[in-house]
Parts: C-alpha cells; structure tokens; sequence
C-alpha cells in the first residue's frame, strides 16, 4: 500500500480574536491522486484546512505532513517556495489577475517553479478556451474564468490540487463541467486533488467525500463512498 | 514568466498613472538638463577670457555694458573715446597693440561695426589664431566691408552683396541710404560673437553721410577722431601674467575723465553673478518639479497597491516569495524611471536644441546643444536610484501584505 501523501496530525487551527479553535483533527491521511471532497456548513472550517493544506496560514498546533515535508517547520518564506513547487490553488472568484491574459494568466502558474511545466497553450485548448487566449478575465465568463485558474493550478503539475469552492458562484450546469474537468485535469497532472463544496450535487461526483464534522469529531477521518 | 514581464503588464494595467508618473519625472530631468546644460555652456562662454581681448578701453560708464558691448555685441556703448587718448594707451608700456572700433550701427539687426583693417589682419582671437577668410577678400577700399560667417548667413549673404547700414541698433533708427556698402568678403568661423559682425573698415566710418560737419574733419584728421573704445592687447610677463604696469595704466584713467580700461577676466565673473540667480532659481524649480515627482512616483506605486492588493496575494498564493513582491514593485519603480529618464533626456535636448539656438541668436555665443554635461554624468546614475528610493515605501507595503487576510476579504 502506498504511503500517504497528506498526514494530518492533532491539527489546530484558529482565527484571529477567538479562544476557541475552528478546527481540531486529530488525524487525516490523503493518498496520492486521490480525489476527495470536503464538505459541510458555513463556518465549519473547511476553507480554513484547505488554507493551512496550502500553507497559506500558519498552524496553531499539530503538523501537516505533505509528501515528506512538514509546514509547520517552514518558515513563510520557504512555505512560499513550497507551494510554488508543490500546490496548485484555485479559490471561488477572482482567481485572475485582471491586467493578464487568459494564457498569461495560465503562465503565471509556473512563474515561480522551475523545471518542466505544461504547454499553457495547449492546457487552455484542453479546457476548450484555445480561442479565448488573449482575452483578459473581464471579457470571460465566471465558468471560462474558472477554466483557466483550474489551467493554471495544473500548469506546474502539483503534487496537490486544492480547490476552495471553485464552482461557488458557477450555475449548475457549468459548475458541473467545471467539476469533471478538475478532476479530469487533476487525474492527468497525477496530482491528489482536496476540493471545498457544500452543493451536495457538485459532492456526489466525487467517489471520497468528507465532512469536516467528522474530521473534527472522529479521531481519523473516514471516507464515505 | 519572467518577472521583468509581469512587471511589464502590471505598469500595462496601470498604465496611466504610470505614465502620468514617468512623465512628471522625464519634465524634472528635462528641466535640471536643459538648466544645467545652459548654465555650464554659458559660464563656459563668458569665460573665454575676452575672446583674444585682453583689456577693453571704453568710455566712462559701465565697465559690463563696455564688455557686452565690445565683446558681445549686445547693448550700446555709454560714450566715445577721444583718438589721442587712444593712441597714447597703445603706447603705454602695459599695452602690446590696440584695434580702435567703433560701434553702433546695424543691418537688418546684424551690428556693423567699424574696425581699423589691420584688425582683420593681425588680431590673434585665439592664441596664435587669426582670422580667415571663408570666400571673397578683405575690404580695401571705400564702402567695402566683409561680414563675420554667422553674419553672412544669417542674411543669406555673399560677396558682392550691397546694403546701406542703419545708423543705430534700435528698429527705426535712419539708414545711411546715400552709402551703398559692398560685402568683399566672409570671414571663416571663430565660434565666438566676432562671428556675427559686419567689419566696416574704421576711416569709412568717418566719411557715411549724416554723421554731420564734424566727421568730416575726423576723415581727414585722425586727431579729431573720436572711437566707441579699442580692444587692447597687453604685455604679458613670464609665466602668462599681464604686465604689472596694467595697474598703473587703469590708476591714470580712473582718474580721466574721458575713459577706463576695462578687464573682461574680471568683469564677466559680475555679470555671471548677476545672471547667477536666474539659473538658481530654475535649477531650484527643477529640483522642486523632480522631487514632486518622486513623490508621484510614490503615490502612483501606492495607488496601484491598493488596487493590486488581491493580484498580489495571487501571487503569493502561485508561489511568489514576499522578495519577489518586494522586487516586482522595485522593478516597476526602476521601469517608470527609466523611462522617465529617457523621455526626459530627449525632451531635455529638444529644449537644449532649442534653447541654444535663442541664445545664439541673441547673444552670439556658439552654444552647442549636444555636449555632456554634468547633468548627464548625474542625472543617468541617480533617476533609477531616486526611481527605486520611490518605489522603496510601496515596495515594504507589498512586502508585509498579509497573505490570507487579503485573499479571503471581501470584495467590492
């Protein structure tokens, strides 16, 4: 059996000006490629693991263990320079920089990692916006928007793939296809993809779902499937 | 991407107040050019010790307006100098050689002065430099003259041109229209105001029509002749110093009333002291107009921040360290002041070019619009400082721009 990418151990989190933390999980594994959605209320504290997975936000307590390497003794710095090696983010809206085009927008995406990258051409070809290359954010739909931070998150072929409602502000009929090319693209990059949701329809396309209650609950998080 | 590219698009984003900024910038570096240019070419010009003259002997009045005058060719001379007074300072023992002239006529704004011929002959107006001709011959006979080069060009002349000279400087002043003057010939360019002269030749002077009764007499007795002053040439010791006896002479005619003798080495330095706060004030109007664009620069940068807060932190989230934020906003500093720099040169040498033409036209100095200054030597390694010091304060806000806080704010 291979071993986890992700170990999650006695994690805390909390915000700013509260006591209490917002997240307790004792343990979570991820494996690698795996595809999981994590779910729950507003204010469970998903985006906030999700957050701390990237690396984005310092841990109050417990480790986070991705593909060998522990966050919690990265200083922001190196975090910075791990994420742009080892993480791809998509966030719910304004994912794009408005002054770049759709492809330097997808360029961006290996602007701080060296070696070797994706074609930018041909990812937003596969994400069928081979004709919306030059355009920038404001002259593309939220969906197309979408594809192209999704392009982007894939371009340096992360180990992990997180995604923080993504398909949010999308109708439903777009966030579906939103949805199956993240996981398509995700499967392709050979990256462990973790994707915030609370629209049980987007949640039951994926085979692993995870509620944060669990996780917080539980002592280890089990998958439902 | 590199990241001189994603600054490249950012300042494309932002492009107006970028340019707004890189333009303020490019007027500071035109003005502080063009001022410093203009002042170091004219203490340059002024300072060419008298042109070949070293002592003036002119009327009572003042000693600048003798020089301006003789020299430059600008302004009016305060009086005349009696011949014999004239002929004994040559004979002084201070004095090598003197040229009698007299000022004070014109042609279609070009002065006409008249000049003892040996003047055109002998006078070195630059060590061991005469004058020479470009076309034609000197003037030998009655109403021939020839004309200094910038002159000739100046009313489109050559040799065998004919012109009846006005009898003053001023528009207006009458026409000696019975004295039909011949040009003979165009002297080569010196550079120097002796450029833009016509040369009558003196004892023609006495002889123009209109002068009344008494120039007559001076025409056929040099005694009764009276001159506008002379340039003198003194004796020098060794080692280049003027003769001791220069004191002695400038002693006697202070206390004639008749005439003083004049030292440009020492007069100029006055004039460029009175002319001194001109170019002080503009060099302060320059330095105010650049630092108020340092500070746009900085307002721009920071206005952009606001605005660029989330394209930051997108950054940071793609992996951009707070360095690489730090040097992105440095490097749009850098870019804004380069191009600041480079717009402002070439504006500052269409202002040089253009400057430099007026004062020719008016002064008669050669001002060459195309020579490194000191402006240049400074002005190319401190804007790109200056520009990144400016971009110093934004560049620190970018770098402490807390990641997560400004990814998950709320959004207008």
């Amino acid at each position: 059996m291979a071993e986890p990418l992700v170990l999650v151990r006695n994690l805390v989190l909390t915000h700013p000006g509260l006591a209490e933390p917002v997240v307790q999980i004792p343990a979570w594994d991820l494996d690698p490629g795996a595809q999981v959605v994590l779910e729950g209320p507003s204010g469970s504290g998903k985006s906030t693991v999700l957050h701390a997975l990237a690396g984005l936000r310092p841990l109050q307590g417990g480790t986070i263990i991705v593909d060998g390497i522990s966050l919690g003794d990265l200083d922001e710095t190196a975090r910075d320079r791990w994420r742009g090696s080892q993480v791809g983010v998509v966030f719910q809206t304004l994912n794009l920089l408005p002054g770049f085009t759709a492809l330097e927008n997808v360029c961006l995406g290996s602007a701080f990692k060296s070696g070797p990258t994706m074609d930018p051409v041909a990812l937003l070809e596969a994400v069928g916006l081979g004709h919306r290359l030059h355009h920038r954010p404001g002259h593309l739909s939220l969906g197309e928007q979408q594809r192209v931070a999704i392009a982007r998150a894939v371009i340096r072929r992360p180990r992990l793939l997180l995604a923080d409602e993504p398909t949010g502000s999308l109708d439903p009929r777009t966030a579906e296809a939103v949805t199956d090319l993240l996981q398509h693209l995700a499967a392709q990059a050979g990256s462990t993809l973790v994707m915030v949701c609370h629209q049980p329809t987007i949640a039951a396309r994926f085979s692993q779902r995870m509620d944060i209650r669990d996780l917080n609950r539980a002592g280890r998080g089990a998958c439902t499937s | 991407m590199h990241l001189l590219t994603i600054a490249r698009i950012s300042l494309r984003q932002h492009r107006v107040s970028s340019a707004v900024a890189a333009l303020a910038l490019a007027v500071g570096v035109a003005l502080l050019l063009t001022v410093t240019a203009l002042r170091e070419q004219t203490q340059a010009r002024f300072t060419q010790v008298g042109l070949g003259v070293d002592a003036l002997l002119g009327p009572k009045g003042s000693p600048l307006q003798i020089v301006l005058n003789a020299l430059y060719h600008l302004e009016d001379m305060p009086g005349t100098v009696p011949w014999p007074l004239f002929t004994a300072v040559k004979q002084h023992p201070a004095v090598a050689d003197g040229f009698a002239l007299v000022t004070g006529h014109s042609y279609s704004g070009v002065r006409v002065n008249a000049v003892e011929t040996r003047f055109l002959a002998k006078f070195t107006w630059k060590p061991d430099t005469r004058f020479a001709l470009a076309q034609g011959r000197l003037a030998e006979a009655r109403h021939e003259a020839v004309a200094g080069a910038e002159a000739a060009v100046r009313l489109g002349i050559t040799p065998g041109f004919r012109f009846c000279p006005v009898c003053g400087v001023d528009p207006g002043d009458p026409v000696h229209d019975q004295d039909h003057i011949t040009i003979t010939g165009i002297l080569a360019p010196t550079g120097t105001p002796h450029d833009r002269v016509i040369y009558l030749r003196l004892e023609d002077f006495y002889t123009l029509g209109g002068h009344g009764s008494a120039t007559g007499a001076m025409a056929d007795d040099p005694a009764h002749r009276t001159i506008s002053g002379a340039y003198l040439v003194l004796r020098r010791i060794r080692g280049g110093g003027y003769h001791p006896a220069i004191q002695d002479l400038q002693y006697q005619l202070q206390q004639s009333p008749q005439a003083q003798v004049v030292l440009p080495a020492e007069t100029l330095p006055k004039l460029l002291s009175i002319i001194g706060w001109v170019d002080r004030v503009l060099a302060a109007i320059a330095l105010v107009v650049a630092a108020l664009a340092t500070a746009l620069l900085t307002l721009a940068l920071l206005a952009s921040l606001r605005e660029r807060r989330r394209d930051l932190a997108l950054l940071r989230a793609l992996g951009a360290g707070r360095r690489t934020i730090l040097g992105l906003i440095l490097l749009q500093a850098l870019v804004i002041s380069l191009a600041g720099l480079t717009v402002g040169l070439a504006l500052g040498q269409g202002l040089l070019v253009i400057g430099c033409g007026i004062l020719r036209a008016k002064t008669g100095l050669v001002f060459d619009p195309w020579t490194w200054t000191t402006a240049h030597s400074l002005l190319l390694p401190l804007v790109p400082l200056v520009g990144v010091g400016a971009g110093l304060l934004p560049a620190l806000q970018a770098y402490r721009l807390p990641l997560l806080d400004t990814l998950t704010a709320p959004h207008a």
